[in-house]
């Protein structure tokens, strides 16, 4: 019986070995040569490079949101400050300390370690193919794809899009099926901030320009990069926070419910507000961060108990999500009587939007969901044309209140 | 004798059935662009490898009669107590994946206690075992991930393709030397005897002498410390464990369970083999790489998996239709078989 196993097995392996070796059924190479070289007689007999500029040109022109904003507008950079610190000696400091965040707030990679990442061809973003793998389903999901995909087409690229449910090792195996096809770009919006660097690492080893999009990944994982486009989610954040302050008059008790755990949002969402209003609102009290997911009801659950438990004390609650979060946390309000509690929230959904316009929500944060694909479509093209991109680039963010809501009617998502 | 050739085929497909599985994925692949590539199939196993480890637990649990609903957690914690030993305390690599697997061992003690001299039912055991796992590992991280950060030599160590002409990652080479090594223990040992012995028929067991208290917790053992060691391995070669894992995705544990019944491990015990479950694992891992969306590929498991339960349910009626009427049927079908070789 043993011998029959090995003997099947060992039949089996070779067999699978040989056809890999002789590549049989790989018909992917012969149309990826196909593909370079239409590309080369494109550029031959019409310059390729010229046309995709153009194309590029009229997209960043042409193209709106839904909600009558510039879709591949320009990004915006920052300035990196200067850590007080290294990584271990700010993970020790307090929760509510804007320095402990440093190293989570920006992307500063060392530029040294940095890996051979693949040279642009310089030849126009017209006929290359792009992988998009998103990190999962959900209605900004669907607004970022379709306007991904819009992008792509308006600047002639084509692109295919893999989703894997918020599941990381469906994501890695993604990761891993995009390469094998060998597109000419590969745009991930990881699920883990912290598995990110494995997965870079990977793409950029295959000789494959790796683009991150949305999901600040950590900082390590830049090296591996060609470049981050997304929401600049800790300073829009903090800006919320600093309005808030505001609306309370520098002092009060503030609770948090945060993203999934582990997130880059999670950390943006939570400590960006609370470390902000620590800083410029000493008076100022966080009483809890609670992580009941997005269900409504378990929001309304978490934010009943905290009624009960702080009364009073309880004068702001900061928010990860404006839609189903959101909903609960002011339907907990509504049935405890504390319509006085003050709600901002990570945004912009229609269901934010709505709350906006009654009332109940006092602000949230402008997130363009299609601003952020276009922006990545924007760069891979910029890098398809031999242009010097920007290493880590953010779309424009604003603070969305009852006075200026009507600007970003109707709603991407 | 016509009817002779008909049992004879059925025999072979039922033996056979993930052979003949992985076989159609090989054929369907001829027929998808890049499959047949070295990345491909040394991505596609090594992202595979860790529901094999899991798979390998599950059918040793289920050859004995029992069920061990504590693999995927108990994988995910000794990835994230092997990572968080190698992060945290600075140990060596050896060492984290030792007390990993340690920790699987002691996991599989409290189960095969709980199973046998508390006489709770496997199934119960498991799962409260799996949620004991699951809050401890929420102590342990704090509902975060952990990464094995820049330490990127082990890992690469791990995903590489030791030997040149065969695409397969280090990772998956150890993990099917461990599915060989068990298999020879279960096969040619009087331990792996007794397990299917058990498994089989406990009263039967009890009369043979055999200490079946000891065997089935050795069971456990086997268990856990295989999900210890290869969810240990898997945080390494990922680079990354969280506990969240394989919850939002097609749970690990749903695809170990489908491939040991896919290959052949009989639910009630006494009858499998941890090499027809790593054969359908292979080929569930390479049915990834051909169906790209995720709702395709759960079609086509499920699909293959009512078959083979379909199958099953018919042979098992046609058995039980010929019970009491002729009580050497058995010896008779297998002196025929032995005629037409």
């Amino acid at each position: 019986m043993f011998k029959k196993y090995l003997a099947v097995m060992l039949a089996g392996t070779m067999l699978v070995s040989t056809l890999c070796l002789t590549g049989c059924g790989n018909s992917g190479s012969d149309s990826k040569d196909d593909k370079k070289a239409s590309s080369e007689d494109s550029s031959s007999g019409g310059d390729n490079l010229a046309e995709s500029k153009e194309l590029l040109q009229k997209a960043i022109d042409d193209i709106q949101t839904t909600d009558n904003h510039q879709m591949m507008a320009e990004g915006t950079t920052f300035d990196v400050p200067e850590a007080e610190g290294d990584a271990e000696a700010l993970e020790k400091l307090d929760d509510s300390d804007m320095n402990k965040w440093h190293y989570y707030e920006y992307l500063d990679w060392d530029s040294e370690a940095d890996s051979r990442f693949p040279e642009s061809p310089a030849d126009g973003q017209k006929g290359k193919h792009v992988i998009l793998i998103v990190h999962g389903a959900h209605a900004w999901t669907t607004c970022y794809q379709e306007a991904f995909e819009e992008a792509c087409e308006a600047v002639g690229m084509t692109c295919d899009v893999y989703d894997p449910n918020w599941d990381q090792s469906t994501q890695d195996g993604y990761i891993d099926q995009a390469i094998n096809e060998q597109p000419d770009a590969i745009v991930v919006i990881p699920v883990s901030a912290d598995h990110a660097g494995q997965q870079f690492k990977k793409i950029t080893k295959a000789g494959i320009p790796a683009f991150c999009s949305n999901t600040l990944p950590e900082a390590d994982a830049m090296n591996n990069i060609l470049a981050y486009t997304g929401p600049n989610d800790w300073y829009q954040m903090r800006n919320l926070a600093s309005k808030l302050g505001e609306e309370l008059g520098g002092k009060g008790g503030v609770a948090y419910i945060t993203h999934n755990v582990g997130t880059s949002p999670y950390y943006a969402r939570t400590f960006g507000p609370m470390s902000t209003l620590a800083e410029e609102y000493p008076d100022i009290k966080s009483l809890d961060v609670q992580s009941p997911g997005f269900e409504a009801s378990a929001v309304k659950q978490v934010v009943s108990d905290w009624i009960t438990k702080y009364g009073k004390d309880l004068n702001a609650i900061v928010l990860a999500d404006d839609s189903d979060q959101a909903i609960g946390a002011t339907e907990a309000c509504k049935a405890a009587g504390r319509e006085d509690i003050l709600i901002v929230a990570a945004g912009m959904s229609k269901q934010g939007a709505e709350l906006i316009q009654s009332g109940e929500l006092k602000y949230a944060s402008y997130q363009s969901c299609q601003a952020d694909a276009g922006l990545a479509v924007r760069t891979v093209s910029e890098y398809f044309n031999g242009e010097d991109i920007e290493r880590v680039s953010y779309i424009g963010t604003d603070i969305i209140g009852a006075d200026n809501v009507e600007e970003y009617l109707p709603c991407q998502w | 004798m016509k009817n002779k050739k008909i049992k004879i085929s059925a025999n072979l497909i039922n033996e056979n059935r993930s052979y003949l599985f992985l076989a159609l994925i090989l054929i369907i692949g001829l027929f998808v662009d890049n499959f047949y590539t070295m990345y491909n199939i040394s991505a596609a196993t090594g992202n595979g490898s860790l529901v094999i480890w899991l798979g390998l637990g599950f059918t040793v649990c289920m050859i004995a009669g029992h069920m061990d609903l504590t693999i995927m957690y108990m994988s995910t914690f000794a990835a994230l107590l092997c990572l968080g030993l190698h992060g945290d305390q600075g140990l060596p690599w050896a060492v984290c994946i030792l007390i990993a697997t340690l920790a699987g061992v002691l996991v599989g003690c409290i189960n095969g206690f709980l199973v046998t001299k508390l006489k709770i039912h496997s199934f119960i055991a498991t799962l409260g075992m799996q949620f004991v796992l699951k809050g401890s590992m929420y102590i342990y991280t704090g509902g975060e991930e952990l990464s094995i950060g820049k330490d990127y030599a082990f890992s690469d160590v791990l995903n590489d393709t030791p030997v040149g002409f065969l695409p397969f990652s280090t990772y998956f080479l150890i993990t099917t030397l461990v599915v060989f090594i068990v298999m020879i223990v279960l096969r040619y040992t009087r331990f792996g005897r007794n397990v299917y012995m058990i498994g089989g028929n406990l009263e039967t067991a009890w009369l043979a002498g055999i200490k079946s208290d000891g065997v089935t917790t050795m069971a456990f053992v086997i268990s856990s410390a295989a999900c210890a060691l290869g969810g240990a391995l898997n945080g390494i070669y990922s680079g990354t464990a969280g506990i969240t894992m394989g919850e939002k995705g097609i749970s690990p544990l749903m695809i170990a369970l489908t491939a040991t019944i896919i290959g052949g491990t009989a639910i009630n015990g006494g009858k499998g083999s941890v090499i027809w479950t790593w054969v359908s694992l292979v080929a569930i891992a390479l049915l990834k790489a051909i169906f790209k969306k995720t709702e395709i590929q759960v079609l086509v498991i499920a699909a293959i998996l009512i078959g083979c339960i379909v199958y099953e349910t018919i042979a098992l009626y046609n058995r039980n239709k010929t019970v009491g009427t002729r009580p050497n049927l058995h010896k008779e079908a297998l002196k025929e078989l032995g005629k037409s070789h």
